[in-house]
């Protein structure tokens, strides 16, 4: 038996040998500052202090949602399955429509997120469902190739 | 004067070897396809863009060529499959190639005028592809005597595309909206059915905390159930509306996958040159 | 005097011809020191494919895979590392790879299957004579596993003192997960003060207070249906919430310190860290 398992064992490695060579590079790269920083736990410690300050701050949505996020949503836990966040969701949903479209659609997706039973079809991204408010346009957009 | 000729074949002996030999031509074009045949792209291509342009031999080109198209470079890659000569007999392949790169680029008219360019090639390999693009751009469904040129094998999947897209699974967001008018019978319709259900369950909750609190005389707290409520009621509308159009994109999308993955399993209908034996 | 000239000349050709390699060798060794790894790759890999007789396959394989580790390339790495691996002629070499592996596993926080490389190492007798090479790699493992007490004895047994009084300022830095949590769970916000996120944590102790006022008092005017909503979404959500963000903040913390020290240590000695 272990025999057989360390036959096969050699049979994969030189199988494997030519795919090892076999490279991915179909980019160019270059060195990294310092290569044992792990670039995702750096994003998440820059993104927990965003910048308010952008451009688009100054509109009313992005306003509601800064107030709310200092006020309510940095205090009572992580509750939202989806990715983006649901006030996230509005702000987004107010930059793709009009005000009345992403009232409406963030009542819809505060109905989604309240189901209990299943949640299918959708990808996940970051440990969560991916639900941006692009996928809810009522209207015809030509699918993106590739 | 011998002394001369001394000093002169023991300075060009040294100035030789100051040069690495593993950097002169032939080497780089050896080296290239050494690279080329590891499948790193990106590295043969800055071995062959070092050579002098008098090496290059259509073989050469044409590996070049693909190998833009493997990094995702497509102007460069159909500029390279371009300068192969008519009479070459890589013609047809770098024609096939060219068509390829117009296909990933989704540039249809692009590729009807290559094919149209090369009609006295055989150039099958590239007409399929037309017809494939075709149908996946809703452009037309081609007729029995245009899917002559597929085999039998790739037929069946032909007809099975050109089926989905006669006659498409689509749910009308116009049903989707009418039938929201009792909540979540709209996303039913689009298949959501565990969204419907609480669509419905988290609407009759508004509303019969509304009806309670006005039958008890809070105001205040009746209005503020109400338009919660109503909130929801619109919502629900808009959003089986929304999840009907979304319904619709994922079938598309998935159609799109499958004839992805059944190109790449069959290499875009594309014969292979294998350049490394 | 023309014979000699001649027998130099010859010579010199010979010469030439053997010293081609090594100076294709050097020229990539240039390229690797600077920094412009993607290009080293592509001289090493010829420096390999003309290299009939295998002379520097092991080098080239090893300096590969260490382009592609600074590059945070490790999956290609580790697949180099492994070839060299089989190319791997005398014990030194074989160590050397083994010890790569492992330092990978360790900047990849894949502390498990580093300890398990280094036990293996341990064991064999093979490598009697790099006990504390070994030691000395098992201690920057505690030291990523954020296990600085372990790691200090460590360096403090190898005679590291600059490396054992780093472990030591990193333990009077580490917050404790656990200690955290468990303070905000006896009161709301304690937690937050500990990690020192005071703003947070005199909010949550508001939110919280708040919540349990409504609550008790939707209680007593024997209002229950009001009490068990305010209890189930406020009180209890600003409760889990207070919870989770001493977690959040202790972990945080605890990273930033790790980046900090590890920051300072990489522009110091970039060789002798993993």
């Amino acid at each position: 038996m272990i025999k057989n398992s360390f036959l096969i064992l050699v049979v994969f490695i030189i199988v494997n040998f030519v795919e090892l060579f076999a490279q991915t590079d179909l980019v160019k790269w270059y060195r990294v500052e310092n290569y044992l920083l792990d670039d995702y736990v750096l994003q998440n410690l820059i993104s927990e202090n965003p910048d308010d300050l952008n451009e688009e701050s100054h509109r009313f949505a992005d306003l509601i949602v800064t107030v709310y996020k200092n006020t309510i949503s940095d205090f009572d836990g992580d509750n939202c399955r989806f990715n983006p966040s649901c006030s996230e969701f509005f702000a987004e949903a107010t930059k793709l429509t009009n005000p009345i479209s992403s009232v409406l659609l963030f009542f819809d997706r505060l109905s989604r997120d309240t189901n209990f039973f299943s949640n299918e079809g959708y990808k996940t991204l970051n440990n969560r469902f991916y639900d941006p408010p692009s996928d809810y346009l009522v209207y015809e957009t030509e699918p993106n190739k590739n | 004067m011998f002394k001369v000729i001394y000093w002169l074949v023991f300075h060009t002996v040294l100035l030789f070897s100051q040069n690495n030999i593993y950097h002169s031509q032939l080497n780089i074009k050896i080296f290239g396809d050494y690279l080329f045949c590891q499948k790193d792209y990106l590295r043969a291509i800055e071995e062959y863009n070092r050579l002098d342009s008098v090496l290059f031999s259509d073989t050469m080109i044409c590996k070049l060529g693909y190998s833009y198209l493997q990094i995702g470079d497509y102007e460069s890659s159909s500029k390279y499959f371009d300068d192969i000569e008519s009479l070459s007999p890589l013609k047809s392949y770098s024609v096939n190639y060219k068509s390829l790169n117009y296909y990933l680029k989704n540039d249809l008219i692009l590729l009807r005028e290559n094919i149209e360019l090369n009609q006295s090639l055989n150039i099958t390999d590239s007409k399929k592809l037309l017809l494939v693009s075709e149908i996946m751009n809703n452009k037309k469904l081609p007729s029995n005597k245009e899917l002559l040129i597929f085999n039998h094998s790739e037929k069946i999947f032909i007809n099975d595309l050109i089926q989905k897209k006669r006659n498409p699974d689509y749910k009308s967001p116009t049903v989707a909206g009418i039938l929201s008018i009792i909540p979540g019978f709209g996303k039913f319709y689009t298949k959501n059915y565990s969204d419907g259900l609480t669509s419905l369950l988290i609407t009759g909750l508004f509303s019969f905390l509304a009806y309670d609190n006005f039958k008890n005389s809070h105001q205040f707290r009746g209005y503020l159930f109400s338009v919660t409520a109503l909130g929801f009621y619109l919502g629900n509308i808009y959003g089986s509306v929304a999840s009907a159009y979304r319904y619709n994109r994922n079938y598309d999308e998935i159609i799109m996958i499958e004839v992805d993955d059944y190109l790449t399993q069959k290499n875009y209908f594309i014969q292979k040159v294998n350049f490394c034996e | 005097m023309n014979r000699t000239f001649l027998i130099f000349l010859v010579l010199s050709f010979y010469i030439h011809s053997q010293s081609d390699l090594i100076k294709q060798k050097e020229y990539a060794d240039s390229i690797f020191f600077s920094q412009n790894y993607f290009d080293a790759i592509k001289e090493y890999k010829r420096l390999m494919f003309f290299d009939k007789e295998k002379i520097f396959t092991y080098y080239s394989l090893n300096q590969i895979a260490r382009c592609y580790k600074y590059g945070r390339k490790f999956e290609d790495s580790y697949n180099f590392f492994s070839l060299a691996l089989s190319e791997a002629n005398s014990i030194k070499e074989i160590f050397d790879v083994k010890v790569n592996i492992c330092r990978l596993n360790i900047i990849e926080r894949k502390i498990i299957n580093a300890h398990r490389i280094l036990d293996d190492l341990e064991k064999d007798s093979l490598f009697k004579e790099y006990k504390s090479e070994i030691k000395y790699w098992r201690a920057w493992a505690y030291f990523f596993e954020m296990e600085y007490i372990m790691a200090m004895n460590i360096f403090n047994e190898l005679e590291l003192i600059e490396l054992s009084n780093l472990s030591q300022k990193s333990y009077q830095n580490h917050y404790s997960v656990s200690t955290a949590k468990i303070l905000s769970m006896i009161l709301p916000g304690v937690g937050q003060f500990y990690t020192g996120n005071y703003l947070n944590g005199l909010g949550s102790f508001a939110w919280n207070l708040l919540s349990v006022y409504l609550t008790i008092k939707a209680f007593s005017e024997e209002r229950i249906f009001d009490g068990t909503v305010l209890a189930n979404f406020l009180w209890f959500r600003f409760y889990r919430g207070n919870i989770e963000n001493a977690e959040k903040f202790a972990i945080q913390k605890n990273e930033e310190t790790l980046h900090q020290t590890l920051q300072y240590f990489y522009s110091k000695y970039p060789e002798e860290i993993p």
